[in-house]
């Protein structure tokens, strides 16, 4: 064994060692946790401005159970929470361009019934009406706050559906 | 085989420069801190062994700045908010500061991406670049007025104004833009058991807008007088409700909670759903939110209301004096059911969360027993006599229970709700939050209605006449006259006649005929 390890070895050793030490002393612990949920999302568009987090919804974000009901784990994540989807979500610009995304943040509440199961998440899909058309999408408050685009976001919501995600989330 | 030694020297130091390379590089050139996952448990353990360094929103406006034009010569804060972090308490925020922030900064406008940022303490926690949301602007200048200042003002504005307990615990700020396109500043907290929020004026420091969380003036209850086939607005038409409830003896009557000026009021109808009045109004400490109502008849007692809050589970015999019920144990009461006698009753209570977490019976409301672990959904049988209670978390299986006994019976799939002849599972329909809305047959589950679902209801003759409406989530009203074999979609907006979300979150049947359905509502910010 000593014969193996020459000087050359250990010379290698050594510098290798201290960089490993040096990289782990000041190395981020870069370990991201995620614990993995299931559940059905469906989508929902245009709508209120402010959503019940109290900041404009907008593209990105999601709506879960209110705070501590509906016997489901995921209504007690705080407003700002990260989940992000196994699979990405197709939305689109004003223009029509679309794009895909998979990180959501939680800023907005939904099923106030507990119609659905726990982790059930409800992708926002914007807010772009067509000229002349209507700024209603189930499952949003009538008459809300629309921007005027070749676009119409409550399409997307209706054709998303309901689809069952994995993520992860907290 | 031997390698040179100069070899080996070469290699080494050629790792020792890329590790200097990668520990320099992996330096965030804002704020000095290595990233961490802001929810890893480890994480927030280490955070807090760290000192709390609680920012203002201005010093965390900085930070992000400072951030921002590192990562883009042009880039500045366009949202910014506190956030919840472990450790947290209800008083957090008091003294206008927070440990955890949230902002996404944007870049130019041809910039494809964002880049979300978090800071705990001063440092920060995590960076995502992902891609840019839309209509996402620069915050264009900085505020002038700090969170301390917002919090004076807006407590100074609206006295009783409380911290918040729920998805965001204490008082939490943020800097958005708000309906009129300016920019706020925005103050998160309650008030008299609601969320608040508050709009500073970043720039002179003056109250802009003061609302609530109210779910008022949406919602409602439609009716039908042929099983189903056709539906029509109630008086009850722009009311929040909650929930709905047929009497458990009497034919044509029927009882729902609304929530009205945050109190829960109890309404009753007596002609099948088309006329509703209020009975009364259950007290201010019973919150402003029922989950779920109940109502159970006895020879001893009469007729009892219940009605199941976050404070707990409230009774009265008349609707108007209403007592807490305090020997079911702590927790929120989410479901309700009660498998109906003609002289007596056993009334189930679901806690589905905390540590009293579980199933409780009581035949009296006296005395309540466990009658399971978990957190369990219930649902009545066509003929009020039993309560099949289901647990996503227990797929397969399920508790059958009815006035005097309960057994394990065998489901498919993860079941949210059902509704038919529990004893007979082939005469039952069943809502499986994998597959839909179906039905067993030879002990197959065949799902039969595709439309998202959200509650069920079969005719008190479905044995003969085959008659079940589902209501749907989003989808409108659907209805089978076989059975669920086969479903038509007999009201594709429900909204069109009673405003709401369109979520038919309850269908109950109070006749052969009669049927009513609830339209669930919209929670809103309003002035207060």
């Amino acid at each position: 064994m000593a014969k193996l390890l020459t000087r050359a070895h250990s010379s290698f050793l050594v510098i290798a060692i201290i960089g490993l030490l040096i990289l782990l002393a000041t190395m981020a612990p870069t370990l991201v946790y995620a614990a993995t949920y299931t559940g059905w999302f469906t989508g929902y568009a245009m709508g209120n401005q402010i959503g019940a987090a109290g900041v404009e919804v907008s593209q990105g974000h999601f709506a879960n159970h209110s705070y501590g009901t509906c016997g489901d784990p995921a209504s007690y994540w705080p407003w700002g929470t990260k989940i992000t989807t196994a699979q990405s979500i197709t939305l689109h610009y004003s223009n029509g361009a679309a794009y895909s995304r998979k990180k959501f943040y939680l800023e907005d509440s939904g099923d106030l019934n507990c119609s659905q199961g726990n982790y059930w998440v409800d992708i926002y899909f914007g807010r772009y009406q067509r000229f002349g058309e209507p700024c209603n999408c189930p499952g949003s408050p009538s008459n809300g706050f629309c921007i005027n685009a070749n676009y119409n976001s409550c399409n997307d919501a209706q054709n998303f559906g309901r689809t069952r995600r994995t993520y992860t989330g907290p | 085989m031997s390698c040179p030694k100069w070899f080996f020297n070469v290699l080494a130091m050629v790792c020792l420069v890329g590790i200097l390379f990668a520990v320099v590089g992996s330096k965030p050139t804002a704020v000095a801190q290595p990233p961490i996952e802001y929810s890893l448990p480890e994480a927030a353990q280490q955070i807090q062994q760290k000192p709390a360094k609680p920012l203002t929103l201005l010093q965390a406006y900085d930070l992000f700045q400072t951030r921002a034009q590192r990562w883009q010569p042009q880039g500045a804060v366009a949202f910014l908010q506190s956030i919840d972090v472990e450790g947290d308490s209800r008083s957090s925020g008091q003294d206008g500061r927070r440990r955890g922030w949230a902002a996404t900064l944007v870049g130019t406008e041809a910039q494809s991406t964002q880049l979300v940022v978090r800071i705990v303490d001063g440092v920060i926690v995590e960076e995502s670049e992902e891609p840019a949301a839309p209509d996402l602007v620069p915050i264009p200048n900085k505020p002038q007025i700090d969170s301390p200042k917002a919090l004076l003002v807006a407590q100074t504005a609206k006295q009783g104004l409380g911290p918040s307990a729920d998805k965001g615990r204490g008082f939490h700020f943020a800097l958005d833009t708000i309906p009129r396109g300016s920019v706020g500043i925005l103050v998160r907290a309650s008030y008299s058991g609601r969320p608040a929020l508050l709009t500073i004026d970043p720039t002179k420091g003056s109250l802009l807008s003061a609302q609530v969380r109210s779910g008022e003036n949406s919602g409602g209850i439609l009716y039908s007088t042929d099983a189903g086939q056709t539906w029509q607005a109630s008086n009850l038409n722009g009311q929040l409700v909650t929930a709905i409830y047929a009497h458990p003896l009497k034919e044509m009557t029927a009882y729902a909670t609304v929530i009205q000026q945050g109190t829960i009021v109890l309404y009753q109808t007596q002609d099948g759903g088309q006329n509703w009045s209020a009975l009364g109004s259950l007290p201010d400490r019973a919150g402003n939110w029922a989950n779920s109502l109940a109502v159970v008849a006895s020879a001893k007692q009469g007729l009892e209301f219940v009605v199941a809050t976050s404070s707990g589970l409230w009774v009265s015999a008349d609707g108007k004096s209403w007592s807490l019920n305090k020997r079911l144990p702590g927790g929120p009461k989410q479901w309700l059911g009660a498998a109906q006698g003609s002289e007596d009753y056993r009334l189930f209570a679901s806690v589905p969360l905390g540590k009293n977490r579980g199933l409780y019976g009581t035949t009296d409301l006296s005395s309540w027993d466990k009658v399971a672990e978990g957190s369990y959904r219930l649902s009545e049988s066509f003929d009020k006599t039993m309560v099949l209670a289901t647990d996503e978390e227990q797929p397969d299986k399920a508790l059958l229970l009815d006035l005097d006994s309960q057994k394990n019976i065998a489901i498919p799939g993860k079941v949210l709700r059902a509704a038919g002849n529990f004893r007979d599972l082939e005469a039952t329909l069943f809502d499986d939050s994998l597959s839909g809305v179906g039905r067993l047959t030879n002990k197959q589950f065949q799902q039969t209605l595709t439309a998202d679902n959200a509650s069920l209801a079969v005719a008190p003759d479905f044995s003969t006449n085959h008659i079940a409406v589902a209501g749907g989530f989003r989808t409108g009203i659907h209805r089978t006259t076989d059975g669920g074999l086969t479903w038509n979609t007999v009201l594709t907006d429900p909204s069109a006649i009673v405003t709401g979300s369109n979520e038919v979150f309850s269908v109950k049947f109070l006749s052969a005929n009669s049927v009513i359905a609830a339209n669930g509502g919209f929670e809103t910010w309003q002035n207060f």
